[in-house]
């Protein structure tokens, strides 16, 4: 642990962090726009087409989710700037949600997963991208006062 | 879950909508009223307060918003609903998209929901008044008749929920739409006779429609059967010369198929078609399709015919239908004559023309036993009779105009336009006046009408549910009746002006070649239309559209074409010439690539 705290402390590996929340800024926005288009037709069109892309935006998700998880690892370090838990890790939120959408997803019922994903996901993505707007401000912050607090 | 179950259905709501249905679907109407089925069907609460629905594992409509969804499946749509004709809905649900869809078209729209526990759900939680009264519901498997461009759109969630019902029905309606578009269709005409202008009529009707058509017109053949004709010696010879003549003819209909490729052949009454061409046609998967438009009475050829054809259509119900079965053919159906409004239309005449096409009476047509005879009843009206074979030295030969030329059919149109009153007296080579077992309606009934005309038509027993006696067409019992009929409209301009109006009216509306044409090929297109094993041309449409996507405009644009099964860059640009609305870019550039290449 405290090798890793070392290496977490180097202003690089800090950049890096700070930096990589942009690149997922952008992720998350475009996430957003492919799955509000995938459910749009999704509710008028059974393909395989339709499937291919829900598909991919599904693993576009969970590679997200694993950025956000080594994030969350590295904000430890950090105590998380004092921020609450980002939205999608929330339990009461993203774990029933994942659940629904995996229930709708193996009995095909397209019209409750389209619901899930349009009413309950896509929101949670635009407030994601906010906590992680929000995080990353406060990292810019915290290194103008030119020490990164550690653990 | 989200929601809240809605569980209270609304038996007077539900008693609004069936008393609505009943007025246009009264057996779905019962069935809905009686049918108490278990079900698995569940009406929801949603969070915009409108119901929507779930059965079994299947939510049918959004449980958050489904009239923005409803709002969604329409724009999906709109371009096929913006070039619709007829709408077939596949699947009703709460009939969130149909009211939507509604609130977009004024076509005719015809929704298939097979669940009687969907529509009983439906029924008890909207009021859906207004929908009915503008839709025709359709609950069991029977595809109605289109006569318009049918334009078929999926309710998804509903087709899945009754998958095998639904394959049965978009299997029927593609046939139905087949009937309306890409069917390639050769036309084979007499050599010549009455039925010759039919043929032409009914190719140029066909393409209208949007069907590939090519006739075949054997009308330069005339010479040939005339020569027959005047060089025989005896009957045998001149059999023998038109049985050679025939089978020259159906080579070269061969020979025209092998490069058309039609799907149905249709010959009009009179075509030199030999037997062995239309075995090898029918063996090669063509549909072969005749239309005996003579009185089975006076022409007896049907006997030997009737069974080489997949489909018979006749201008002769009830006996002559038992006659055909009796002679072995299966497929027999009623198809009487018609007009060709784009023929036989109002003109505008000067007023030379009108004095010299124009009479109190007047009567077109050849001149047969009883025509000579009854017409001779009528010396003391200014009457003009126009035609061929007319006795010229008879006392009725001083009304018979220019020698009884035949006349051009514009002309006749002219006469038909000028004259205060037409006759029309069907021919009978037996009677001295009004054949009394006279069936069909000859051609000239639905063409006087089309062309505005006002005529007096001699009793005929298939009249009836072709006109409305008295108000469209009236008709005359015997000489005196017709006498007396004469005088009275001669005294009255505007009736007779408005029964030629409404008969004119009718006419467009239900009696044209267009009509016809749809009417035989949706009773072609319910069997099924095959493909036939010609060498293929163009590319499988199935191919195209995956290539091109199916996501994008390219593809959604080729996939209106997956009722065929290859299509040309020809077979692209003649689609969308004869479609409607405006033309959209994917479109424009294939008229453009198809200029550039032909």
């Amino acid at each position: 642990m405290s090798d890793m705290k070392k290496e977490i402390e180097k202003p690089e590996i800090f950049h890096a962090v700070r930096d990589s929340i942009g690149d997922a800024r952008e992720s998350i926005q475009k996430l957003g726009g492919f799955f509000s288009e995938t459910v749009r037709v999704m509710r008028v069109e059974e393909s395989e087409a339709v499937f291919n892309a829900l598909v991919r935006n599904i693993s576009d998700l969970e590679c997200f989710m694993e950025f956000i998880g080594e994030l969350r690892d590295a904000l430890r370090y950090y105590s998380g700037f004092g921020m609450a838990h980002d939205p999608m890790s929330s339990a009461e939120t993203g774990l029933n949600l994942f659940q629904e959408m995996h229930k709708s997803l193996e009995s095909r019922d397209w019209i409750l997963l389209s619901d899930l994903i349009e009413y309950e996901l896509c929101p949670i993505l635009v407030k994601e991208d906010a906590w992680l707007g929000d995080l990353h401000e406060r990292m810019q912050d915290h290194e103008g006062t030119g020490t990164a607090r550690t653990t | 879950m989200t929601g809240l179950l809605y569980s209270d259905n609304n038996p007077m709501l539900f008693e609004k909508n069936i008393a609505c249905l009943e007025q246009a679907a009264p057996d779905l109407a019962r069935k809905l009223r009686h049918d108490a089925g278990s079900t698995d069907c569940e009406l929801v609460h949603t969070k915009t307060g409108y119901p929507s629905l779930r059965a079994g594992r299947i939510s049918l409509h959004s449980f958050y918003n489904p009239m923005k969804e409803a709002c969604e499946w329409a724009g999906h749509y709109q371009e096929e609903i913006s070039r619709a004709q007829h709408i077939a809905v596949l699947g009703f649900g709460l009939g969130y998209h149909v009211m939507q869809l509604l609130s977009q078209v004024d076509c005719p729209v015809t929704v298939f929901e097979p669940r009687a526990d969907v529509l009983q759900k439906a029924f008890s939680a909207l009021d859906l008044t207004s929908v009915l009264k503008k839709i025709t519901l359709v609950g069991d498997g029977e595809v109605p008749d289109y006569n318009l461009r049918l334009t078929i759109l999926e309710h998804p969630p509903s087709v899945r929920l009754s998958a095998d019902y639904f394959e049965k029905i978009k299997g029927r309606l593609n046939s139905a739409r087949m009937a309306f578009e890409g069917i390639r269709i050769l036309v084979v005409s007499p050599v010549y006779g009455g039925s010759l202008p039919v043929a032409q009529y009914c190719s140029a009707a066909m393409l209208k429609m949007g069907h590939q058509v090519e006739l075949v017109d054997n009308s330069r053949f005339q010479d040939a059967l005339f020569l027959a004709r005047d060089a025989a010696t005896d009957r045998q010879r001149y059999r023998t010369m038109v049985d050679n003549l025939s089978s020259f003819i159906s080579e070269m209909v061969l020979s025209r198929c092998e490069k058309f490729k039609p799907d149905i052949v249709i010959a009009l009454a009179q075509a030199p078609l030999s037997e062995p061409c239309v075995k090898t046609l029918r063996s090669r998967g063509v549909t072969t399709a005749y239309w005996f438009v003579e009185d089975f009475r006076f022409m007896d050829y049907w006997r030997s015919i009737a069974v080489w054809y997949d489909y018979f259509f006749v201008i002769q119900k009830d006996k002559f239908f038992d006659e055909l079965r009796s002679a072995g053919a299966e497929s027999v159906h009623y198809l009487p004559m018609a007009a060709c409004p784009d023929i036989h239309k109002p003109v505008d005449l000067t007023g030379e023309e009108q004095a010299y096409y124009g009479s109190d009476l007047s009567f077109v047509g050849a001149g047969y036993y009883n025509r000579r005879h009854f017409l001779t009843g009528l010396l003391d009206f200014e009457l003009k009779v126009w035609g061929t074979d007319w006795d010229m030295s008879s006392p009725l030969g001083r009304c018979v105009q220019r020698g009884g030329q035949r006349l051009e059919i514009e002309e006749i149109v002219r006469i038909f336009n000028a004259s205060k009153i037409n006759i029309n007296l069907h021919s009978s080579h037996y009677h001295r006046g009004i054949n009394p077992f006279g069936d069909f309606v000859n051609p000239r009934t639905f063409e006087i009408l089309s062309c505005g005309g006002f005529q007096l038509l001699d009793r005929r027993t298939e009249l009836d549910g072709l006109f409305d006696e008295g108000s469209e067409v009236i008709v005359f019992e015997d000489l005196n009746d017709l006498r007396d009929k004469s005088r009275r409209y001669l005294n009255d301009d505007n009736e007779r002006q408005q029964i030629a109006r409404r008969g004119r009216e009718r006419v467009l509306h239900d009696h044209t070649y267009e009509r016809r044409l749809a009417d035989m090929l949706m009773v072609i297109a319910k069997k099924g239309i095959p493909r036939a094993c010609w060498a293929d041309g163009g590319e499988p449409v199935g191919k195209l559209v995956k290539e091109a996507g199916r996501d994008t405009d390219l593809g959604q644009f080729l996939e209106r074409f997956s009722g065929r099964r290859r299509i040309t860059l020809s077979d692209v640009a003649a689609d969308i010439k004869t479609g409607v609305g405006d033309i959209s870019r994917t479109e424009k550039i294939f008229l453009a690539m198809n200029e550039l290449l032909h």
